[in-house]
């Protein structure tokens, strides 16, 4: 079935809410889901693997492992990126504006591929951003997101193969690795070979052919299966109030 | 005043002005008012509305399309009239069956996409429709005054003005569904596609204003067949004077709130076109006579406005009082050079309501100054924090934005007496008393920003102590409850007039004032509240007809008034 925008955001914002998402955490959490199914990168789908593990506990916030100037460690304690992309990024941001370069680690962090749209506005703000990680459930595929200051909100999106001696080692499976700059960013080392390899069988979807199905997705609506819908509503459901006679008085017209 | 704004140079009222919930509850429509931004659009532009199908039986029921080429694009609005009885006739949210469902959509529709629309749009939100779909709405009949008008055209006699003052029109809207609610179009496609209707609730607004046709020739149609051979049609000023009811109810509050932008936008845009007429308007015995002729009209509109409210009566009489005040003062006053004079008046001797409608007047001299200020209604709706913010600087920014809030002493029961929350009847936004009924662990969050700013800044005191050289993104790390107010607080500190300045939790809150200050951007008229949670008003009510566009535009249909009874 079809949906608009507005009212898949104004559900998943309900859904989250009743989650106990925090204020501010939900909206978030909405939008990031949104942009990345309009924009082709199946949030839907992440949504529907991470609503299993989503309780209706307070996820832990994020704890600080290491920080200097220019570098962070994070510790998202297993919770998902819906709960911390925000604040991850923002400081990223925060540190790269100070210093004009920073990285950032995140560990033990779930549904990644939701980071996009923080990577995403990071341009916005007018600051580079390259972001990796290992896939969680192919062990050899990577992800690149790249994007460029002033580029519209749209980052390019990549996934390469990775060798069996990746630089990222298996017990760094749920991490994230961000870089920020207020110039450039110029991937170098292994993933800058990566880029460079011409044989590697990877996929680039580059900001166009996102912003081409963000657009088409607000013509059109977007697509969404029955029951996915049905349990979302359902979940939904937990922030309503049973209504009463009295209650009926606290209505309006 | 604030000293400048990005928007203007003129020096604008203060946020603790115009922003206290008690004046924003006092504002009347205006030049800039959506009904009046349309029909000046619809008439200049010279859209071209015809039915494309109009298959009523008898009895007034069946389906009616109606073409509209407007200037960048076709459109269909399209009505399923059907029976509905007495006791299933209900305004409430909660209803489920009504007189009249309808869309506006785009394009023309060929008979597949009726027939998907027949099937969904009668059932309303428990329908679905698509992307083509730009408004979907419903309506009652005004039972009594539906039959008296059907009776008396059809007796050859015009309806009696005395009757019509007190319900000025034939059907009520109760809801009007935009947005992309129910799979409909979203607002961005609307507004980066469609420029017709790309200002706020443009639409929804035509949606109602093709309502008010409808009713009228269904009246007709339904005179005709009662009485082919004396019925008559209603008289052009009759005609006029029909509008369409509406009864808004606390759906709309939380829309306030949870869309400051934008009322900081509207409100920006309004006392624009105040401070551009104060500051530029020349004042004229031409416009000292054209003010007192409107002053004269807007009397007689409020003279003839009857409402059961006491009180709302009562501040009608107050108008009517205040605006003699002002002609007397005038008068007195024949050599002023500019309007502030009028306005300080105002401030010091009259009441809030009074000095709203005197500003609403005077933009009515000065369309040159006001009319352009339409297009800058929109405003893109973008929270952000600003993460590298001195924690200092976050402290200040609460103490000089919302200092207002920080004033609320919280430790009083009846400043948290109420809480707003979401019904499981429809969602429907109700108020709750939180010390006696159940559901106040499912509060609305972020609808009581002055709580949540109180909360934050006492944090934030605590946290500087221990870190007083952090930014805010290092206090969201270790207080992420605080996320969403702090970036209300950043947002909102950036925008001109900022946040409603109210505590919604207080035990002696009035809704219905958020009500009717949206309700003034939309432009109704004649407000009759009925609790301080629902507000019947009417829409349209002396705007130009369909049949008159084309005609010369004569931009002057505030302040309705009933027609001389003719036969």
């Amino acid at each position: 079935m079809k949906v608009s925008k507005n009212e898949i955001t104004a559900l998943l914002k309900q859904v989250f809410e009743g989650l106990k998402f925090r204020c501010g955490e939900y909206e978030s959490a909405a939008d990031m889901i949104v942009w990345a199914e309009m924009c082709g990168l199946s949030g839907l789908l992440a949504l529907r693997h991470s609503l299993p593990y989503l309780t209706e506990q307070s996820p832990p916030p994020l704890r600080s492992i290491h920080e200097s100037e220019t570098k962070a460690v994070l510790d998202a304690n297993n919770g998902s990126s819906l709960n911390c992309a925000d604040v991850v990024m923002n400081l990223a941001y925060t540190k790269a504006l100070a210093q004009e370069c920073c990285s950032v680690t995140v560990l033990n962090c779930h549904n990644r591929k939701l980071f996009v749209k923080t990577i995403a506005d990071c341009g916005n703000r007018g600051m580079s951003c390259l972001a990796y990680w290992r896939d969680a459930i192919d062990p050899v595929a990577l992800h690149v997101v790249i994007t460029a200051a002033d580029s519209d909100g749209m980052p390019s999106y990549s996934t390469y193969k990775l060798s069996e001696q990746s630089f990222i080692e298996d017990s760094q499976r749920q991490s994230l690795f961000i870089e920020c700059s207020t110039k450039p960013v110029t991937p170098d080392g292994p993933i800058g070979s990566l880029i460079a390899d011409g044989d590697n069988p990877g996929t680039n979807v580059l900001p166009a052919a996102l912003q081409n199905n963000y657009h088409a997705s607000l013509m059109q609506g977007l697509s969404i299966e029955e029951d996915l819908w049905t349990q979302l509503q359902a979940l939904a459901q937990i922030v309503l109030v049973e209504s009463s006679e009295q209650s009926r008085m606290g209505a309006g017209a | 005043m604030l000293a400048e704004h990005r928007m203007t140079s003129y020096p604008l009222r203060d946020p603790s002005e115009v922003m206290q919930l008690e004046r924003l509850g006092a504002l009347h429509q205006f030049r800039l008012s959506f009904m009046r931004s349309l029909i000046r659009r619809l008439m200049h532009e010279q859209w071209e509305i015809e039915p494309s199908t109009f298959q009523l039986d008898d009895s007034g029921y069946g389906t009616v399309v109606y073409r509209v080429k407007a200037t960048n694009h076709v459109f269909s609005f399209v009505l399923f009239s059907n029976y509905l009885s007495d006791e299933d006739r209900n305004d409430r949210v909660i209803a489920s069956q009504w007189d009249l469902t309808m869309a506006l959509c785009i394009g023309d529709l060929d008979e597949q996409q009726v027939e998907q629309l027949r099937a969904n749009v009668p059932k309303q939100e428990a329908g679905r429709v698509d992307a083509n779909t730009i408004v979907l709405s419903r309506a009652n009949r005004s039972s009594r005054n539906f039959e008296y008008v059907v009776n008396e055209l059809a007796a050859g006699r015009q309806p009696c003005s005395d009757i019509l003052k007190n319900v000025g029109y034939l059907y009520r809207t109760t809801a009007v569904y935009g947005s992309g609610k129910f799979g409909m179009a979203d607002w961005g496609k609307i507004r980066s596609e469609y420029p017709d209707f790309a200002r706020p609730f443009a639409a929804e607004m035509f949606t109602c204003y093709m309502l008010r046709h409808f009713s009228v020739e269904q009246a007709e149609h339904l005179a005709k067949v009662r009485s082919p051979k004396t019925a008559v049609s209603m008289n052009t000023d009759v005609r006029r004077y029909i509008g369409i009811g509406n009864a808004t109810g606390l759906g709309m509050a939380p829309y306030l709130i949870r869309h400051p932008q934008l009322i900081s936008q509207w409100i920006t845009v309004r006392e624009t076109a105040i401070a551009r007429v104060l500051s530029e308007g020349q004042v004229t015995a031409e416009h000292l006579q054209t003010l007192g002729i409107l002053a004269n009209k807007a009397r007689q509109h409020y003279l003839e406005t009857t409402v059961p409210d006491e009180s709302q009566t009562q501040r009608n009489h107050t108008l009517v009082d205040e605006l003699a005040a002002m002609q007397h003062w005038l008068e007195q006053h024949t050599q002023i050079t500019g309007w502030d004079k009028l306005t300080a008046h105002a401030k010091q001797h009259w009441h809030m309501e009074t000095q709203e409608l005197i500003h609403s007047l005077l933009m009515e001299l000065y369309p040159d100054l006001v009319d352009e200020l339409e297009d800058s209604m929109c405003a893109e709706e973008c929270p952000d924090t600003t993460p590298q913010m001195p924690l200092g600087d976050l402290k200040q920014l609460i103490e000089a934005r919302y200092a207002w809030a920080l004033d609320v002493d919280f430790e009083e029961p009846d400043a948290q007496y109420l809480f707003w929350y979401r019904s499981e009847e429809k969602m429907e936004p109700r108020i709750g008393e939180r010390f006696s009924e159940e559901g106040a662990d499912r509060e609305m969050p972020l609808l009581t920003i002055a709580r949540s700013v109180r909360q934050c800044y006492d944090l934030l005191c605590k946290d500087l102590q221990q870190h007083p050289n952090d930014d805010v993104v290092h206090f969201l790390m270790r207080e992420p409850e605080m996320k969403g107010i702090i970036a209300r607080v950043q947002t909102m500190g950036q925008e001109c007039y900022g946040d409603i300045q109210a505590n919604l939790a207080d035990r002696e809150t009035l809704p219905i004032r958020l009500l009717r200050c949206k309700l003034s951007f939309f432009g109704v008229s004649k407000f009759d509240p009925k609790s301080k949670f629902w507000v019947r008003n009417t829409m349209f009510q002396g705007a130009p007809l369909l049949t008159q566009i084309g005609e010369p535009f004569f931009d002057d249909w505030i302040f309705p008034l009933a027609p001389e009874q003719t036969q």
